[in-house]
């Protein structure tokens, strides 16, 4: 704990390192299961469940988390009735991410809150505590868990849900447990990269990773190895440019998508 | 790629003889008010091969799926081996027309035949071998054709090993030769005690075995004499 505090950049160094490592590694199910849309839902959703969280002083993880989950539970119940394929969900999901972003926004002024908007958003490592670092860790580890034990029924979620209801598995669950996660990870990267940001992070180096991989295995430890990297970099970037790291650590993830996928090989 | 591999020599077996694997009685379906299928009885036997005929939107996707448990009948009942088909349902597997399986998933052929027997390699190969895929074990599922998917759909059922096989409209979108391949790996899989039951409407290829061939018509279904494209 010492040395956390005399190298002041050492924590958000790890801070930015765990996040280059849980975020990918959620990514990279995300992409593959086809959820990266409501995972968005869920990052702008974030905001009034923090600030609601601020103005009870209840636990910011608690009204973060449960935010993004009751956002989540309301797109679903208003997608339920509209045809899939039609648009007409993906339309559903982007107007409720909208208005939790609105109702974030207007929460904060109606209550006079004294919220760093900008941290929220964009993140500012400079200012990541231990309880951020705790955070993170208890999310890679739960991750991890989930991966280690449920790796097989994962891959049938991403590959086939018909054939995952058809082998009949516990698909309620394992959705219910990555949306939890998903909450979770997102509302730990707010210190790094802030709520607008964390999608980069999420689907960049996931969708690196995915090209020519032959395995979901490979492609996870791709992503994870690409968003370590490009958090350091980001890092790195900040300290020669004087420059915020979370924006920059975005924008690294922008080339990345000239990786082209290649199916035959 | 010889379809026959592993299995032995096709050959024509009667139909139905033994009391049967599968079991529908009285099976009704409707989407709203207006009824699709109508009290239809159904028995399907081991190593045997049904083929259901109808026109487009008779309900032929509809019995399989009801078949398969994975529609709930408005009345009427499915058995597996006189038993209710919950939590027997992995020994029917459905290869539908339009699968759901996301071919750009990063997995190889193995891979995802492997996923419907916990990775043994033994049965992986088996299967593999069942439906002349050997060769293409590790190429990504991404790369095969279209009448490879269908086989690989057939390998990921036989891996599982589904004792009952639903196929709807395999021949569709499909050339020639593959249609013939398929033909093929239909026949020996019925000869090796598989029960197959598909749907199809045109021509279809001439290595099918002797089959049952029933038409869905107005929600019912009756049983036909072979038409000339059937006969095997």
């Amino acid at each position: 704990m010492t040395m956390l505090l005399e190298a002041w950049w050492l924590l958000p160094l790890l801070v930015a390192g765990l996040c280059g490592l849980v975020c990918p590694l959620l990514g990279t199910l995300l992409v593959v299961q086809q959820r990266v849309l409501s995972t968005n839902l869920m990052a702008y959703a974030v905001l009034p469940g923090v600030v609601v969280a601020k103005a009870l002083g209840w636990p910011v993880l608690l009204g973060g988390m449960g935010g993004a989950m009751a956002a989540v539970l309301l797109a679903e119940l208003l997608m339920a009735e509209r045809p899939a394929g039609s648009g007409q969900p993906e339309a559903v999901l982007n107007t409720v991410l909208a208005s939790c972003l609105a109702v974030g926004v207007l929460l904060i002024q109606a209550l006079e809150l004294p919220v760093d908007l900008d941290g929220l958003l964009f993140g500012d490592l400079l200012v990541a505590g231990p309880e951020d670092l705790m955070r993170l860790v208890v999310a890679l580890l739960l991750l991890l868990l989930l991966l280690h034990l449920r790796f097989k029924q994962l891959q049938w979620l991403g590959l086939d849900p018909d054939g995952a209801a058809d082998r009949e598995l516990p698909l309620r669950g394992l959705r219910l447990a990555m949306a939890g996660l998903t909450a979770l990870v997102v509302v730990s990267a707010t210190a790094a990269v802030g709520l607008a940001l964390v999608m980069a992070l999420i689907c960049a180096p996931a969708l690196a990773a995915l090209s020519g991989a032959t395995s979901l295995g490979q492609a996870l430890t791709r992503a994870a190895g690409l968003g370590l990297g490009l958090s350091f970099l980001g890092c790195s970037m900040s300290l020669a440019l004087n420059l915020p790291p979370g924006p920059l650590m975005a924008c690294c993830c922008l080339p990345l998508l000239w990786l082209k996928p290649s199916p035959r090989f | 790629m010889g379809a026959n591999r592993g299995i032995g020599p096709a050959r024509c077996l009667a139909v139905p003889v033994d009391a049967p694997l599968l079991q529908a009685r009285q099976l009704t379906f409707g989407y709203g008010a207006a009824p699709v299928l109508q009290a239809i009885d159904l028995d399907v036997s081991k190593g045997s091969c049904t083929l259901i005929r109808g026109d487009n939107g008779a309900g032929k996707s509809t019995l399989l799926h009801l078949l398969q448990g994975k529609v709930q009948p408005t009345a009427g009942w499915v058995r597996l081996s006189g038993r209710p088909l919950r939590g027997q349902r992995r020994r029917l597997a459905l290869v539908p027309q339009a699968p759901s399986l996301r071919w750009h998933y990063p997995i190889n052929l193995a891979g995802l035949v492997g996923m419907g027997c916990g990775d043994q390699a033994q049965r992986t190969d088996q299967a593999l071998h069942q439906v002349g895929l050997a060769g293409l074990a590790h190429a990504p599922i991404a790369a095969l054709s279209g009448g490879q998917r269908q086989r690989a759909l057939i390998a990921l059922a036989l891996a599982s090993q589904a004792e009952v096989l639903l196929l709807d409209e395999p021949f569709a979108c499909l050339d020639d030769h593959s249609r013939l391949q398929l033909g093929e790996l239909i026949q020996a899989l019925v000869a090796s005690g598989t029960a197959v039951v598909l749907t199809a409407h045109g021509t279809l290829p001439g290595a099918l075995p002797q089959r049952r061939v029933l038409h869905l018509q107005q929600g019912q279904l009756k049983q036909t004499e072979p038409a000339p494209g059937d006969r095997p």
